[in-house]
């Protein structure tokens, strides 16, 4: 076992893909350990996992935002929102949360939300002189909205891992989605009540202007209503969503002519490139898993923590720490799905809300998503404004940590943030 | 085979599998659009009542069985793994480019064995003539055929990769290891992903800006050894 763990973390350390770095370790396990051949499964767990239906959506969720993000619909929606949240205190960065939220509720990736929301947003600061350092923060953490407001990828993801139904999973993450976007308003808010410069002008706007423009936000809401909304009128599973997203996604892109043949191509690619990086290690902790749980090892670690007789809310606290000390070392979705195999039974033993689990480990990978080493929401800041040092993206994104971490908090706190909503919709889902 | 210069045929074969790499994606690209047409259709059809298309959801789990066994190559050729670079970032290039060809024979490990037992499988459905338990009866070789070829194709490149990586090794050219199987830094990565939305916002698309900028980095100026993800700015 020691030998196992000292291998795992040789290869980490010596920067071994994390998806080889599962599978070698899977194979050392099946191949030491086990008086079966084991390995002999790889083959038909892989292509278990790599022809299942629900992570269909996976790559159809990245295509989506592809297309979207190519599709101009952003700088339209910005524009509409702006109209109407100018006046609050810190203006045109309650449109940046307020863009991403909704661009969040069209697709469910973060880095394709802060890098279409940064690209619309970043020109209209210094016309208004807003402190550069919060703004950047602003869209940096508006953009990690992509994976907790439905649709989202990690959700799918986790679904498919936990076997927790999806489409309770995205009931369970609308309230959490819309008080984190509230909350990161009010961050922006306290923060220019105490610092009113860093506010930069405000802009009147009349009522005319603020009515015509609510129709360019007309595009997002279809595209909600297609993705969400097909999923609880029970048109669709959330595959099939996905692909009316895709279908929907296309539409508005031929519909403001940006679509061509070679937007399509650099859209495909991205999706390819994501979906190989994901899946390779989705099959890998697959393996992994399953080689484990024939061993007895995540059963004996579940007995072995039950047997602690340790409150549970310590555990569970220990555990986000342990979690908030990982995103310092890994990608987001990459911690996800190797660790929740084993961390889903032991947190259900607990006698803890899977779903619910599944929000707070979103609300975790959206805290990794803008602090550095990983926190790729930072660099997609920085590479939007072509300028300055990264410290700023850093600095301007520290006080929305804080915001997620008492998103963490309350959610510990009143778990029915999350559980109220999927209790009280009817369906069976 | 050992010594290879510039342009020797290791470089051309590597040349070569990465635009087959590229033709196999937007391929399975266009596959993976066509099923999203076709279950949406279903979708719609089901709702109106006539039963025209079916078995989407099939032939969606076949789509992505084999457009990620083909994208794993993509992506190791667009360097775009999830790997740790905390030890890494701080090491000199000497050690990185030794890491860099560890790590890809670490890859090819699991490639192999992952390719090998995929292909016992594929072998098993043959023998036994196994059909998909579904009103459309696939053979299940067909959807296995092409997803255990992606998996070789793989290792192919893996092999490839390390050749060259190992000789650049020798030749101690160690930007040349780094172009190959180096960590893709977050400021490249992020700036492939920011290009396209910048242009639709700066004005339309130019087709020609498009295509240059989808070919394959073969851009020296991308061999340079960057500076690490974090590490960039202290």
């Amino acid at each position: 076992m020691n030998l196992a763990i000292g291998l795992f973390l040789a290869l980490f350390v010596a920067s071994v893909p994390i998806a080889a770095l599962l599978g070698i370790l899977a194979f050392v396990f099946a191949t030491a350990f086990s008086p079966l051949p084991l390995i002999r499964a790889l083959g038909q767990v892989s292509w278990d996992t790599g022809n299942d239906f629900l992570l269909v959506a996976v790559p159809l969720y990245i295509l989506m935002g592809e297309i979207l993000l190519r599709s101009g619909i952003a700088a339209r929606t910005y524009e509409g929102l702006a109209n109407w949240l100018t006046w609050l205190p810190g203006g045109l960065m309650h449109s940046n949360i307020g863009v991403s939220a909704l661009f969040a509720a069209t697709c469910g990736s973060s880095v394709a939300t802060a890098a279409t929301v940064g690209t619309v947003a970043l020109p209209q600061r210094e016309r208004y002189g807003y402190n550069e350092r919060l703004f950047l923060g602003s869209i940096a953490a508006g953009g990690t909205l992509g994976i907790l407001i439905p649709p989202s990828i990690n959700l799918i993801l986790y679904g498919f891992i936990t076997e927790t139904s999806v489409p309770k999973l995205y009931l369970a993450a609308m309230v959490p989605g819309i008080a984190l976007a509230l909350l990161f308003a009010l961050t922006i808010a306290i923060a220019c009540a105490i610092r009113p410069r860093w506010g930069g002008t405000t802009r009147s706007v009349d009522w005319r202007t603020r009515i015509t423009s609510l129709r360019y936000l007309l595009p997002p809401l279809f595209l909600f209503l297609l993705v969400v909304g097909s999923i609880y009128a029970g048109l669709a599973t959330p595959t099939e969503s996905a692909a009316l997203g895709v279908i929907g996604a296309l539409f508005l892109a031929i519909l403001y002519r940006t679509l061509s043949l070679a937007v399509l191509a650099a859209a495909i690619e991205n999706t390819m490139r994501v979906t190989g990086m994901a899946m390779l290690i989705v099959v890998a902790s697959f393996f992994l898993n399953f080689v484990l749980s024939t061993l007895g090892v995540s059963q004996a670690l579940v007995a072995y923590i039950t047997q602690l007789h340790l409150p549970p809310i310590l555990l569970m606290i220990a555990l986000i720490v342990v979690y908030l000390a990982l995103g310092c070392v890994m990608d987001p979705m990459a911690m996800m799905v190797t660790t929740v195999p084993v961390v889903g039974p032991l947190v259900a033993s607990l006698g803890y809300d899977l779903v619910w689990f599944g929000i707070l480990m979103v609300v975790l990978s959206e805290t990794a998503m803008i602090h550095p080493p990983f926190g790729i929401n930072l660099f997609v800041v920085q590479t939007v404004r072509h300028q300055g040092s990264l410290n700023d993206v850093i600095i301007g994104a520290a006080p929305f940590i804080l915001t997620l971490l008492a998103m963490i908090a309350l959610l510990l706190a009143w778990p029915d943030i999350a559980l109220w909503l999927p209790a009280h919709v009817k369906g069976s889902f | 085979m050992a010594r290879q210069g510039d342009d020797g045929i290791l470089d051309r074969l590597i040349d070569g599998t990465r635009s087959v790499s590229r033709l196999a994606v937007l391929v399975v690209g266009a596959i993976m659009i066509g099923t999203a047409l076709m279950v949406g259709a279903e979708v719609v059809c089901r709702k109106l009542g006539l039963f025209l298309v079916t078995g989407s959801s099939e032939v969606g789990g076949y789509m992505l069985a084999t457009s990620s066994a083909w994208a794993f190559t993509f992506t190791l050729l667009s360097r775009s793994n999830i790997r740790f670079d905390g030890l890494y970032r701080h090491c000199p290039p000497m050690l990185r480019a030794l890491l860099d060809l560890c790590c890809l024979l670490g890859l090819g490990l699991f490639a192999v064995l992952l390719a090998y037992y995929a292909m016992g499988v594929l072998l098993t459905s043959i023998a036994v003539g196994a059909r998909s338990t579904s009103t459309l009866a696939v053979p299940m070789w067909m959807p296995q055929a092409t997803w255990v070829a992606g998996l070789v194709f793989l290792c192919w490149t893996i092999l490839l990769l390390a050749l060259r990586v190992a000789v650049a090794l020798v030749q101690r050219d160690f930007a040349m290891v780094t172009r190959l199987a180096g960590i893709e830094m977050a400021a490249e990565e992020v700036e492939r992903e920011t290009r396209d939305a910048e242009r639709v916002v700066r004005g339309a698309p130019s087709g020609r800006d498009a295509a240059a900028e989808l070919r394959p980095e073969t851009d020296p100026a991308r061999a340079r050894p960057v500076p690490a993800k974090a590490g960039a700015e202290p």
